[in-house]
């Protein structure tokens, strides 16, 4: 499966600090919300379908 | 000796300050909780320089992990934080590779999930080649 590197084409700046859940390969958001629970639960069955990540804010270089 | 099959990823690229692009090591890999029978797939970053595990607390109550009953954790870096250690399963899609892995969660992460030195780095020969905006994952 040939996964998108490219998130700016998918993820934007309303969806900084917010749960987003991705299609397996990463080319289609399907939803978003700041709470990963809810979106899970509006997902339904087909929660484990896709790929959730929690986006970072644009404007911040970031150390772990 | 035995031979490397190493598998070349791209950096993933992300907004970035005053409208550059900021590229990052991320894979997908799945946790589960055995107590609960839960699962998720996350995209997780790669992290030479994470001790262990971390993973946002989000993900613990995705996984339906009773934190009251989980140890606390207490990390430290730029800032610190406490949070709670959970024993989960996180498998490699790519490798079809599990290992079991206490995580520290915690609610001040940024991102979702961080893979460090004690679970990830074990397992999975790394490396980056930064300059051709790729990594290269060998599990061991």
């Amino acid at each position: 499966m040939k996964v998108n590197a490219d998130l700016t084409t998918v993820i934007g700046k309303e969806h900084e600090e917010k749960w987003v859940a991705l299609t397996k390969d990463r080319s289609s958001l399907i939803d978003y919300s700041e709470d990963l629970t809810e979106l899970r639960d509006r997902l339904g069955e087909k929660k484990n379908n896709y790929v959730y990540m929690r986006v970072l804010r644009s404007d911040t270089e970031y150390c772990f | 000796m035995k031979r490397m099959r190493w598998r070349e990823y791209d950096y993933t690229a992300q907004l970035g300050p005053r409208g550059s692009y900021s590229h990052r090591p991320l894979i997908t890999v799945e946790v589960s909780y055995k107590p609960t029978g839960e699962k998720i797939l996350v995209n997780a970053m790669i992290d030479s320089g994470t001790d262990g595990t971390v993973m946002h607390s989000s993900v613990a109550r995705a996984l339906k992990i009773d934190s009251s009953t989980c140890r606390k954790a207490t990390l430290g870096g730029i800032g610190s934080a406490v949070g709670f250690a959970a024993t989960v399963g996180i498998y490699v899609p790519d490798f079809h590779v599990t290992m079991d892995a206490t995580v520290a969660f915690i609610d001040m992460l940024p991102a979702d999930a961080l893979l460090g030195q004690l679970h990830f780095f074990q397992r999975f020969k790394v490396r980056f080649d930064k300059d051709l905006n790729k990594f290269f994952l060998a599990a061991v």
